[in-house]
């Protein structure tokens, strides 16, 4: 009896699963759920307006028609590239002076009145007063700079094509490749997947690059040995989202972080040990409402900070400097 | 011993399933944190040219070892640690994925597609275990079969079943198999991997309902041993059909039967034939006349078998994705011409124009006439062929195994006292 019980049940379940497979074959359910695959990103982008620390205080329109690099040198004035040119203004938003340069630079960097200008493949370095001092060797042809940092002695160079960091003395001679996969000094080498590849100097002149393929920012000694590193990867605030974040990140001089994103195109802050403390401009924050509108590639072309803290932003949608104070 | 072993590896395989929901990709997807529903992939990735031969050198090997242990050694031990083997390599490894039962629709669709350009391994996995079937029996179904394997670690309580009750659901794997090959011939769908019970247990990776679907025959398994290969495998049906002619098939006892019948109850999948009573014969004359009645109407099952499945090709062509959508527009046209669903509203945003797909709908609809007749026809004739077979009664005076449907799997022959004779 007990075995005929078993049995019944089996084929009962058996003629269940055929049945499962037929209806699931010949019958058009609806979907009530929508497009259950579909990627949408809008939640992820509202954000708790109290995470929301600086506010949107003034901004720059340098009048070009692209943007592609921001600096900040140590008096205040404001670089900001465009194609085959370089607008400066003053700490009163005041513009100053034009630098022409021979093609449209990626990225740029100023020490003192020398400004570095990542050029394609090589770095080109122009006198703020008298233009053009000269071209930089590069690498290799393939190269590709995304982001200088300049401090008296050292020039950083990253290279987002070759996936190196470059040492240059001020001259142009190139020191110390950094970040070339070594497993017996501890690097996995960086992961780059797209054209973003950051590169800071922090207050105390301590080197860090961005790895962007592991969500991570890491710090290493001039000499290209690995120190530490922090990042996190997550859709939440307090990590890194998507492939490969983040795109930008600067430092302000009290040691903490700015970091950009793009794909959830935010701006965030980040102690001196990484940790999330706040948001800087989100897209729910309706001071940046007007960032809404670009949809391909990254908003934010580029971060800085001056002297004092005060975070600069590129908006490439907008072709602005926005400029953000802590509230 | 055997039985404790297998529910150790029942747990231990039930503890990684476990484990699975657990694990977290970080790279190149990291959005875990989120309610993002990845998209159930229906093939793996695929492997490199060099690996996809050394699977295919694989496949022999394990059959030749396979063979090799089931008719000289006759070690139903060697063929479980095979089916170990088979379902961590060709199983979970390969994540089942080319395997000779959807192979059947690679080779159906590189028949009528001349331009589809079929895998060298499709082919390979497709007539291997055929060529092998034809020569010694199902080896392949006794231990390589990824399919086959997880199943056979589950039969720990096989009970028997009726005769008929196996011969109605053995209809089922025809029924399986021509929507298969319908499917594939008109470039449908590949259903048999869509809804391959196993294979998302394999790739960790499935719907619910294929999850669910897998764990109840698994759990069917338990008391029905093989009930995917028994009453729904496709592939079976052509290795059934070819192991019937197969020369040199295992044979329960090595030498002279002495109908002991210590193998009687042996076989959980009831593929040993009984010596036939002889108080049960029946006279010839009636047997002949009953097989003669049966066999001549076949030709009217299969005309009736095809008129009705030519009934139905509206319905089999519905599954067809572009008929499928003609027939949404045409609804969402005439019915609700406000409600859109995402399949119209990605066909519009392509800027196809829609008579277009309509005539492309309507030349798979009327492949699918013709498709529906002779599927129609091919279950008319395997009904009638059926009836016609159980017409009728071989007399046996042996214990053998039924050619068709043994799997090979040499438990029986643990039971049987006769020693092999030594030359």
């Amino acid at each position: 009896m007990k075995q005929k019980l078993i049995i019944g049940l089996s084929l009962l379940f058996l003629l269940v699963v055929i049945f499962l497979i037929g209806r699931d074959l010949f019958t058009n359910r609806e979907n009530n759920q929508g497009n259950p695959t579909e990627y949408n990103l809008e939640k992820l982008r509202k954000i708790d307006s109290s995470l929301i620390c600086y506010r949107e205080v003034r901004h720059i329109n340098p009048s070009l028609g692209v943007v592609h690099a921001l600096a900040i040198d140590s008096s205040s004035n404001i670089y900001i590239a465009g194609d085959n040119e370089v607008q400066v203004f003053n700490k009163s938003l005041q513009k100053v002076n034009t630098l022409k340069l021979d093609s449209s630079a990626n990225c740029i960097a100023i020490s003192g009145d020398i400004l570095y200008a990542g050029i394609g493949n090589h770095v080109e370095v122009y006198s703020t007063k008298s233009g053009k001092q000269t071209n930089w060797k590069s690498y290799n042809s393939k190269g590709y700079i995304t982001s200088i940092a300049v401090n008296e002695t050292n020039v950083y160079v990253a290279d987002a094509e070759n996936r190196l960091v470059f040492r240059y003395d001020p001259d142009g001679k190139l020191i110390t490749v950094i970040g070339k996969k070594d497993k017996s000094k501890g690097i996995d080498g960086f992961i780059v997947p797209s054209l973003y590849f950051d590169v800071a100097l922090s207050p105390d002149n301590e080197l860090w690059i961005v790895n962007p393929g592991k969500h991570e920012l890491i710090n290493f000694t001039e000499n290209g040995g690995f120190r530490t590193s922090w990042g996190v990867a997550s859709m939440q605030p307090n990590g890194f989202a998507g492939c490969c974040n983040p795109i930008h990140f600067c430092i302000l001089p009290n040691g903490k972080f700015v970091t950009s994103e793009k794909g959830l195109d935010r701006i965030k802050l980040h102690d001196q040990s990484g940790k999330f403390e706040c948001i800087v401009a989100s897209l729910s924050d309706p001071n940046t409402q007007a960032l809404n509108n670009c949809s391909i590639g990254a908003r934010i072309h580029d971060l800085a900070a001056d002297s004092k803290g005060i975070i600069y932003v590129l908006d490439a949608s907008s072709k602005l400097v926005r400029i953000f104070e802590k509230k | 011993m055997k039985k404790h072993l297998s529910i150790v590896l029942l747990t231990l395989l039930l503890s990684v399933q476990v484990l699975n929901i657990f694990a977290q990709q970080r790279f190149p997807k990291p959005e875990f944190e989120t309610k993002y529903v990845q998209p159930v992939m229906q093939t793996p990735s695929p492997r490199s040219v060099f690996m996809e031969y050394f699977d295919v050198v694989a496949l022999i090997g394990s059959l030749s070892l396979i063979t090799w242990l089931i008719l000289k050694k006759r070690s139903r031990q060697g063929v479980f640690w095979m089916t170990i083997f088979s379902l961590v390599y060709f199983g979970f490894y390969r994540k089942g994925c080319i395997c000779a039962v959807g192979s059947l629709q690679n080779v159906t669709m590189a028949l009528f597609y001349p331009d589809y350009h079929i895998p060298i391994t499709a082919i390979a996995f497709f007539i291997i275990p055929l060529v092998f079937t034809l020569f010694y029996g199902r080896t392949f179904c006794a231990g390589i079969c990824p399919l086959g394997a997880i199943q056979d670690i589950f039969v720990l309580r096989p009970l028997p079943l009726k005769s008929w009750v196996q011969k109605v659901l053995g209809l089922i794997p025809f029924i399986y198999l021509g929507l298969a090959v319908l499917y594939s011939a008109t470039g449908t769908d590949y259903i048999v991997c869509r809804y391959d019970p196993f294979v998302g247990i394999f790739r960790h990776n499935a719907t619910f309902m294929m999850f669910a679907i897998g764990g109840i025959l698994l759990l069917i398994g338990v008391f029905i041993a093989r009930p995917y290969c028994r009453f729904l495998c496709p592939y079976g049906i052509l290795l059934n059909l070819v192991s019937r002619v197969s020369k040199n098939h295992l044979s329960i006892a090595p030498g002279k039967c002495i109908e002991c019948r210590l193998c009687e109850n042996s076989c959980p999948f009831g593929a040993i034939n009984m010596p036939t009573p002889t108080k049960n014969n029946e006279k010839r004359n009636i047997m002949v006349k009953r097989f003669a009645f049966y066999f001549l109407i076949t030709p009217f099952l299969v005309v009736l078998g095809g008129w009705t499945g030519s009934r139905f090709h509206e319905n089999l062509a519905n599954v067809n994705p572009k008929v499928k959508l003609a027939n949404e527009l045409l609804i969402s046209n005439v019915k609700e011409p406000g409600k859109v669903s995402l399949e119209i509203t990605t066909f519009k945003s392509t800027g196809k124009p829609i008579d277009k797909l309509y005539t492309e709908a309507a030349a798979i609809v009327q492949k699918f006439y013709i498709g529906g007749w002779i599927l129609g026809g091919f279950l008319g004739l395997v009904f009638g062929l059926t009836l016609a077979s159980l017409s009728i009664i071989q007399y046996r005076t042996d214990y053998t195994t039924n050619k068709g449907s043994c799997y090979s799997c040499a438990r029986c022959v643990d039971f049987c006292p006769v020693k092999a004779e030594v030359k």
